[in-house]
């Protein structure tokens, strides 16, 4: 259950179901249609606007993501044995980090690059399978190489390059990459922060990160230093300072007269 | 009594220039008949080849389709680009338009239908059909639009490329025949059509027919996928459907000289004493076959690219019709029989058949490689 | 004549020298064979094209922030709208991340389901490959109608599934949104011997014409390593030689199962991928006819499925073997009932992303043909 991993106090006001034992479906059934009356009762706004923005805005850690240890994890895993209902306060948080066990590749990526300070840790965080790697931008160049060239990583294919803006975490740049010949794969991550968003292009590397990172500095305008023809692709020709995927440019917020909202508490949108 | 009106002023001119104009008028307004005739019978036929209907919703069975489409482009709007270039716009038009027509008059569609029976109709056949590449390259270049640019230069390479393995053919025809006029070449074949002794210049007739008629494998000048209709792309309304009009008109010209050339015509097999109706209806029967013909290769056909195109004009074609010429002249030197032009013509096309065949298959294919265990493959990559 | 036509320099040239100009040329985005709104802009001299620029955009929805406001209910359906020829595959993936990251256990006759339905959706969507890329090639229309006879057998099939021809929204996190019809698999059975007739049909039309193979043979071609590099996935990275299929490699759903052969090029061109995908549609078959063997009765959903969905924080990157290549959905929740991130790794991206490079220094036709090889969906391309 990912209670475990909740240190933080809630802000929500719905703090009811943090610090209870892991529920079962049918109590997490009942919680819910309670929190639902709760809310209805209280003139709450509705959970639906609620969560719309994804937690943004709220205040999170600044320190960071705490890493747990395996231990930890595998305690995790075995008290969740059935399909979790997180609580709500973990809206506004990073997923816990979890070290990779031992002979993961991370561990052939620091054999081959002794000098670079990389944080690794599984993902997804409860039952992980994949291995990312968090790196200073500065040394993404030298990452990405070692990893395409070490004979033992042979991660040639970069499958996607995506940005994520995390808000006060800064924006952060996220490769995904694959060995065909070895069968394993590794995400390198890294962050940048707004005043200064700019980290070396991978095209000179692998060149299927050339539309990846236009489209990335189209959405969160995160500056690839480096690449040859960094002009909008997606977005119109002269858009160039407006980021659309960037969490600063919320939509408009949608009525959902649909699904669960119109079972559960048909009056809960027009409140 | 319209017509009668219309000829008024030249009431004083010899009768035979009346005649003619008559008939020219008369040919005029049949062919576009036969041309509406001609786009319901492609569209049938090609929806039946490709599993389809056709048009079912104008008129039972969709049979006033063709007027419909009449009726509709010429109520279009008849545009013409800012930018374009009003002289050679507007005459390209008519620079395909009128040697379409004018071929026809020294078509003979039975024995005393024609129009103007003239000792050299061969040759004026084939010179008044090679001109549209010029009304082509008028309006590529009037357009001012760069597929049409490259529309019209892709039509006048392609038919002046066509046009001399089309013309060493009818070479070959004149030399056995000794004739260039059109009703005695098919006098000659009273008893056995030409394509019997000229099986190559058939073959060598009809593929640069095709491309004469920039249709379907040959239809680079105007590919849709391509050019997007390439000269045509600008056209629209009446202008549109005069050159639509022009290439079935051409179509019906090049099916007419294939038969009268190579089938017989209204001759064979029942000689010219059987009347005019049965020479009609003979000659449109083998036209029509060569029609089935191109319809079939539309819909069955992907395009050539312009490079194969033109290789196979010249490396192919045209050597095989000068070896069509050789062979002729062979026979006719030495005197030998009939047979020995059979075999030998008939070889040689056979031997152009699979020329073409093995030129794609020179270099043998690896085939794909089917893995039911990809990793350890993967490995060895 | 203006200027224009003469092409764009006004520099005085001298009589007897003749001014050669590099055309550009501004192929699309309203052009019958770029597969939607797209445009390139070919530099071309002659017929031979010297550069290409790709344009897209033109259909960019902000598919990735709407999702970010969607619940992971309502983004099934956005994924449909995203891959509009390969939905199932689409879904697969959206719905597989989700379940990844809620560790939800599918049941196994919703698995088998879903399989049947993802490979029918890969026939008919190389059915539609078949099809247009017979008119890239200037056929006349005629592979067209012979494969969309044959998908519109399948869309039958589909919309009795799932009460949709185009939008399907049928697969669940966690299974299935409703049963199967009752002859769902008599139904099956029946299409899939239209479609093998139909994939025979295609094979006869196409794969031996002369034309047809002057036309594909050793245009565009990709070796192993360029293919890897430039990060090309699907039929079109197997044509180059890379014996790489994620149903294979990195199985998901229930595809380990399966014995099926993947098809292998050696040249890396436009007619190895044509080869490939035909045979793809073989091996599909097999694969729907394993699949049908072996589909159990029993739920199409887990029995305690939470009437939230509500993923911990976390993060994942969950791929599937769509028809056109590696659908990735990477995805990143912060907790709660919407992704805080969602980033679709479309294939049809990725493998225009090299269609420069292929293209430049072959025919203005061919770059026809190589565009078409690619088979691109515009959604997918702009998402």
């Amino acid at each position: 259950m990912a209670e475990g991993e909740d240190e933080q106090p809630t802000p929500t006001p719905h703090a009811s179901g943090a610090s209870a034992p892991p529920p079962t479906p049918e109590e997490a059934q009942a919680e819910q249609a309670q929190d639902a009356g709760k809310s209805t009762a209280a003139g709450e706004p509705s959970p639906a606007f609620d969560t719309a923005a994804g937690g943004g805005g709220r205040k999170s850690d600044s320190t960071g993501p705490p890493t747990v240890a395996p231990e930890a994890a595998a305690a995790a895993k075995a008290a969740a044995p059935k399909p979790a209902r997180p609580a709500k306060e973990a809206e506004a948080k990073e997923a816990p980090r979890i070290a990779p066990p031992a002979g993961s590749v991370n561990e052939l990526l620091a054999a081959a690059l002794p000098g670079v300070a990389m944080q690794a840790y599984l993902v997804p965080a409860l039952r992980g399978e994949e291995v990312a790697v968090e790196v200073g931008r500065d040394d993404i160049p030298a990452v990405l190489t070692a990893a395409r060239d070490d004979p033992r990583l042979e991660l040639t294919y970069l499958r996607c390059l995506s940005g994520i803006d995390w808000q006060e975490g800064g924006l952060e740049v996220v490769y995904h990459l694959l060995s065909m010949n070895h069968g394993h794969q590794l995400t390198v991550k890294t962050r940048v922060t707004y005043d200064d968003p700019v980290v070396p292009s991978a095209t000179s590397i692998f060149p299927a990160a050339d539309w990846h990172e236009r489209e990335t500095r189209d959405m969160f305008g995160i500056v690839f230093d480096g690449h040859l023809n960094l002009v909008p692709l997606l977005l119109p020709e002269d858009m160039t300072d407006h980021f659309p995927l960037r969490k600063d440019n919320p939509l408009q917020e949608i009525d959902e007269w649909q699904g669960e909202n119109l079972r559960d508490g048909a009056g809960e949108g027009d409140e | 009594m319209s017509i009668e009106l219309l000829a008024a002023p030249l009431i004083d001119l010899p009768q035979r220039w009346m005649a003619a104009l008559l008939a020219i008028i008369a040919l005029t307004l049949v062919m576009t008949f036969a041309v509406m005739f001609a786009t319901y019978y492609e569209r049938k036929v090609v929806a039946r080849m490709q599993q389809r209907l056709g048009p079912m919703r104008t008129g039972p069975y969709g049979i006033m389709q063709a007027f419909a489409d009449t009726v509709k482009l010429v109520a279009k709007e008849d545009l013409r680009p800012a930018t374009a270039d009003p002289v050679a716009f507007e005459l390209a038009v008519f620079a395909i338009f009128v040697p379409a027509f004018i071929a026809l008059v020294a078509v003979p569609f039975t024995e005393d239908w024609i129009i103007s029976p003239m000792p050299l109709s061969l040759l004026f056949l084939l010179a008044v059909s090679g001109l549209s590449f010029i009304g082509f390259l008028m309006a590529g270049w009037g357009s001012d639009s760069k597929y049409a640019l490259l529309g019209g230069m892709r039509a006048a390479a392609q038919l002046i490329s066509y046009e001399i393995p089309l013309i060493l053919a009818m070479i070959g025809i004149v030399m056995v025949t000794s004739s260039v006029n059109v009703g005695d070449i098919i006098i000659f074949q009273d008893k056995v059509p030409l394509i019997v002794w000229q099986p190559l210049g058939f073959l060598i007739f009809l593929t640069a027919s095709v491309a004469e008629l920039e249709r379907q494998p040959f239809d680079i000048p105007t590919g849709e996928s391509e050019v997007a209709g390439g000269v045509f792309i600008e056209y629209s309304g009446i202008r549109w459907s005069m050159f639509q009009l022009t290439s079935y008109v051409n179509m019906y010209v090049f099916a007419l000289l294939g038969a009268f050339v190579f089938l017989g015509g209204w001759e064979w097999p029942f000689g010219r004493d059987i009347g005019w109706g049965y020479q009609l209806f003979l000659t449109l029967a083998k036209m029509s076959l060569f029609i089935v013909f191109y319809l079939w290769s539309r819909t069955s056909f992907p395009r050539l690219r312009v490079d194969q195109l033109m290789s196979y004009a010249w490396k192919v074609l045209i050597p095989f019709a000068l070896l069509q010429i050789f062979l002729n002249g062979l026979v006719l030197v030495y005197d030998l029989p009939d047979i020995v032009l059979l075999i030998t013509s008939g070889a040689a096309a056979l031997a152009m058949v699979a020329l073409v065949y093995r030129a794609v298959r020179v270099t043998p294919r690896v085939p794909l490689k089917m893995v039911s265990n990809t990793m350890p493959a993967r490995s060895v990559v | 004549m203006t200027a224009r036509a003469k092409g764009t320099s006004s520099v005085v040239v001298e009589q007897d020298a003749p001014e050669i100009v590099d055309i550009p040329i501004n192929m699309g985005p309203q052009h019958p064979s770029t597969h939607g709104v797209f445009r390139m802009v070919l530099v071309v001299s002659g017929e031979k094209v010297l550069d290409v620029t790709p344009h897209i955009g033109y259909m960019h929805r902000g598919g990735e922030k709407l999702m970010e406001a969607m619940d992971f209910r309502q983004g099934i359906g956005y994924a449909d709208r995203t891959e509009y020829l390969a939905q199932f595959s689409a879904e697969l993936g959206y719905v597989l991340a989700v379940e990844r990251l809620m560790e939800i256990e599918v049941p196994e006759r919703a698995q088998y389901v879903r399989v049947i339905l993802t490979e029918l959706n890969r026939l008919s969507s190389h059915f539609m490959f078949m099809g247009a890329f017979g008119i890239d090639s200037g056929l006349f229309g005629t592979s067209f109608t012979y494969a969309f006879r044959e998908r519109e057998y399948l869309q039958d099939v589909f919309e009795e599934v799932s009460g949709d021809r185009l939008m399907y929204a049928y697969f669940r996190v966690g299974g299935l949104a409703w049963e199967v019809t009752d002859n769902f698999v008599e139904r099956v059975h029946d299409v899939m011997k239209t479609s093998a007739k139909g994939i025979q049909d295609l094979d006869d039309l196409l794969t031996r014409n002369e034309i047809f193979m002057a036309r594909c043979q050793n245009i565009g071609s990709f070796s192993a390593q360029q293919a890897i590099a430039n990060g090309l996935s699907g039929p079109i990275l197997r044509a180059s030689g890379v014996p790489w299929d994620l149903r294979k490699d990195e199985p998901y759903s229930i595809y380990e199962r399966f014995r099926f052969e993947v098809p292998v090029g050696h040249y890396g061109d436009v007619y190895d991928r044509y080869l490939v995908r035909l045979e793809e549609m073989r091996q599909s078959l097999a694969i729907i006819e394993q699949a049908l063997e072996g589909l159990p009765e029993g739920p199409i959903v887990p029995d305690k499925m939470p009437r939230r969905l509500r993923t911990p924080p976390g993060e994942v990157y969950a791929k599937v073997e769509s028809p056109r290549g590696e659908w990735g959905v990477y995805l990143v929740s912060k907790g709660g009932d919407k992704p805080y991130r969602m980033k679709m790794r479309s294939p049809s991206f990725c493998n225009l992303s090299a269609l420069r490079e292929m293209t430049i220094g072959q025919y203005l036709a061919d770059a026809v043909m190589i565009l078409g090889s690619m088979d691109i969906v515009l959604c997918d391309v702009d998402r």
